[in-house]
């Protein structure tokens, strides 16, 4: 049974959880080395309450279910190999989504850096530039010629996928 | 990992001690967190990238055209390094220093496909290139570098002209590039080393490594170090000593070859080295009817395994995704895991023996040449695919990757088929086995080099051909500065 870390939000609400489970984000890990245990909360001044009880819920069930070393590194960068746990966990809103990545770097869980990086890359594949703009709120700040420079400069990739 | 007995000094501290090492860093504007709000540009470019790293070239088009963002950050070297590594099949110019604008790579890759198809090419020759047959050629991304009996000569591929020439008494048969594309490392028919500095233009080292020639050097995954086998039965790993390995300053660049140790041998010439490409500490070689795997590492060989050939052919040796595959004097190709002693498929063909042979696991697919016959498998199904016929001439050697298979003949014919060699899935049965197009390269080919968008050819004219499908300038000139 390993020890309890406890963690403050950046809204000041401590959570108390197992060492082995706070140390799968690397960030903590480093702080525990650097200072030892102690009854100190360790403040996450980047991560919100909602945010971090998320990641921890996140991190439980994934020390829980540690997944299989994935072996093919070809594979990293598919983008249909989402487990349910984690596609289920990142059907959140737009805000919601982002502050987890930003805690995911922030933390450096890289597993929920990845997934969570992916949901948005989901969401961009397939996409027409003002179906993206529509989707992330962007404004178009393109004149007509500077688009369409673009559209000729980088024709020979257009219609270009992968699998 | 915990420094327990730093508990009791610290604990009185350690909460202000932690707020002032953290608290320091980045904070997100809660207020960003609302409506309407574009997160994306509020994220860390280098988060924003990532979340590219795993589209491809359609959907980057398409990211390129959103805003004046999206388009710088679609246009940095590192979301193309990521689609070259994803897209391009053997991943050459990875082995190098990254120094490439990945983005015209996949752009002239792009182009090259459909040429390649179309047998769409353009021909620069280097006349009498070198003084004697051209023995083994390498190419930087920007360099054509060349190796005879008596020189090693290094040529601009775009400006298609002779940059230097590297006198030499050591007859070099076999070259690799170090990790920053700066040094040759060549084994030479006496058995000795050497190293050719491409930025200073000295021979850095020249030692007599082997007894005998050196047939085979290769090297690891990033181009540090070095695995040479002889006809003295022997192999011996290398490295290049960089004393000032981390600074650009090529005055302080002093840099020595080093013989990191001999791995062990076999009991005829080594006949093959290859470097496995899932567990960087691994090498196979074969040198008689044994292939041995070592672990560079302790230098310890880890298993012997015997297939059916008499004798590995060079060439025939294939190692790749942890399988091995080899072939030789022999009707048959024995395929293993490396982490198993017995083959875990013998694939009998009708030939009675091979002079090239390419195995790609992740394509289910297997590619022999022997005699005047290029034959295609379907590796887990054991049976043949398809056979090609380069007649008149013998193959000597044959390259292939998803959409094309290039042979090489005796004659000096490279023969191109376009057919779909992705057998991961299915095999393709209406596989095409005419030949689309043959490239005349008279007389006979020496050495080769094959990538994505070009073949380089080194024949017994003393002349160099370059086959460049890229093609994208109408730029008819073809002719070459000579030395």
């Amino acid at each position: 049974m390993s020890s309890i870390v406890k963690l403050e939000s950046s809204d000041e609400k401590v959570f108390e959880i197992e060492k082995d489970i706070a140390c799968m984000s690397v960030t903590i890990k480093n702080m525990i080395e650097d200072i030892g245990e102690s009854d100190t909360p360790i403040p996450l001044p980047n991560v919100t309450s909602t945010i971090l009880e998320k990641v921890l819920d996140y991190c439980k069930h994934h020390h829980q279910h540690p997944s299989p070393q994935a072996d093919d590194k070809k594979d990293e960068k598919r983008l249909d190999d989402i487990p349910p746990y984690d596609r289920d966990f990142c059907k959140v809103d737009q805000p919601t989504l982002f502050e987890l990545i930003l805690a995911a770097n922030y933390l450096d869980i890289k597993p929920l850096l990845d997934v969570t990086c992916k949901t948005v890359a989901n969401m961009i594949r397939g996409k027409t530039p003002e179906e993206i703009r529509k989707i992330f709120n962007i404004k178009n700040d393109f004149t007509p010629e500077e688009e369409e420079q673009i559209r000729k400069e980088n024709e020979w990739c257009e219609d270009k996928g992968g699998n | 990992m915990i420094n327990n007995h730093n508990n009791d000094i610290l604990s009185s501290s350690s909460e202000s001690k932690i707020k002032k090492k953290y608290k320091n860093n980045k904070k997100i504007n809660q207020n960003l967190f609302s409506n309407d709000v574009d997160y994306i540009y509020n994220l860390p470019e280098e988060i924003f990238v990532k979340i590219l790293s795993y589209l491809y070239e359609g959907d980057i088009f398409n990211c390129s055209l959103v805003s004046n963002y999206w388009y710088k950050v679609t246009q940095s070297d590192e979301v193309w390094l990521n689609i070259y590594k994803k897209i391009s099949f053997h991943c050459q110019l990875l082995k190098q220093d990254y120094e490439f604008d990945f983005k015209s790579i996949m752009k002239s890759n792009d182009i090259a496909k459909s040429n390649w198809k179309n047998g769409k090419y353009k021909v620069k020759v280097f006349n009498n290139a070198h003084s004697e047959v051209p023995t083994s050629i390498k190419f930087t991304g920007k360099y054509i570098i060349s190796s005879s009996n008596s020189a090693v000569k290094v040529w601009d591929y775009f400006k298609s002209e002779g940059i230097f020439t590297f006198k030499t008494k050591n007859p070099i048969n076999v070259m690799e590039l170090d990790i920053r594309n700066k040094k040759v490392i060549g084994g030479a028919l006496n058995g000795f080393v050497n190293v050719f500095n491409l930025k200073t233009n000295e021979i850095e080292a020249s030692f007599k490594g082997h007894q005998s020639f050196v047939s085979c050097l290769k090297s690891n995954h990033n181009s540090t170090i070095f695995c040479t086998g002889s006809k003295d039965k022997e192999i011996r790993l290398w490295t290049i000593d960089n004393n000032q390995y981390y600074t650009d300053d090529d005055q302080q660049e002093n840099s020595s070859l080093r013989m990191i140790r001999l791995l062990g041998s076999h009991t005829k010439i080594i006949t093959n080295v290859e470097w496995c490409n899932r567990n960087n500490n691994h090498l196979v070689s074969s040198g008689d009817k044994l292939i041995k795997l070592w672990d560079v590492e302790t230098g310890q060989c880890i298993t012997s395994l015997e297939g059916s050939s008499l004798n590995i052919n060079p060439s025939c040796l294939s190692v790749k995704d942890g399988f091995i595959a080899s072939g030789g004097e022999g009707n048959t190709v024995s395929i293993w895991d490396k982490r198993l002693d017995t083959p875990i498929k013998k694939i009998v063909t009708s030939d009675t023996i091979f002079y090239t042979l390419q195995y790609e696991p992740s394509l289910d697919s297997m590619v022999t040449g022997s005699f005047d016959f290029i034959r295609c498998f379907h590796v887990s199904s054991a049976t043949l695919i398809s056979t090609l016929n380069h007649k008149p001439a013998l193959v000597s050697s044959a390259h292939y990757d998803p959409e094309k298979v290039i042979s090489f003949g005796l004659d000096g014919i490279i023969n191109v088929w376009n057919c779909n060699l992705d057998y991961s899935q299915s095999p393709n049965p209406a596989i095409n086995n005419k030949c689309n197009y043959k490239i005349e390269c008279q007389p006979l080919i020496r050495t080769t080099h094959v990538d994505e968008t070009k073949i380089i050819t080194g024949s017994y004219d003393n002349t160099i051909r370059i086959f460049d499908f890229t093609n994208d300038k109408k730029d008819e000139s073809n002719k070459c500065t000579i030395m």
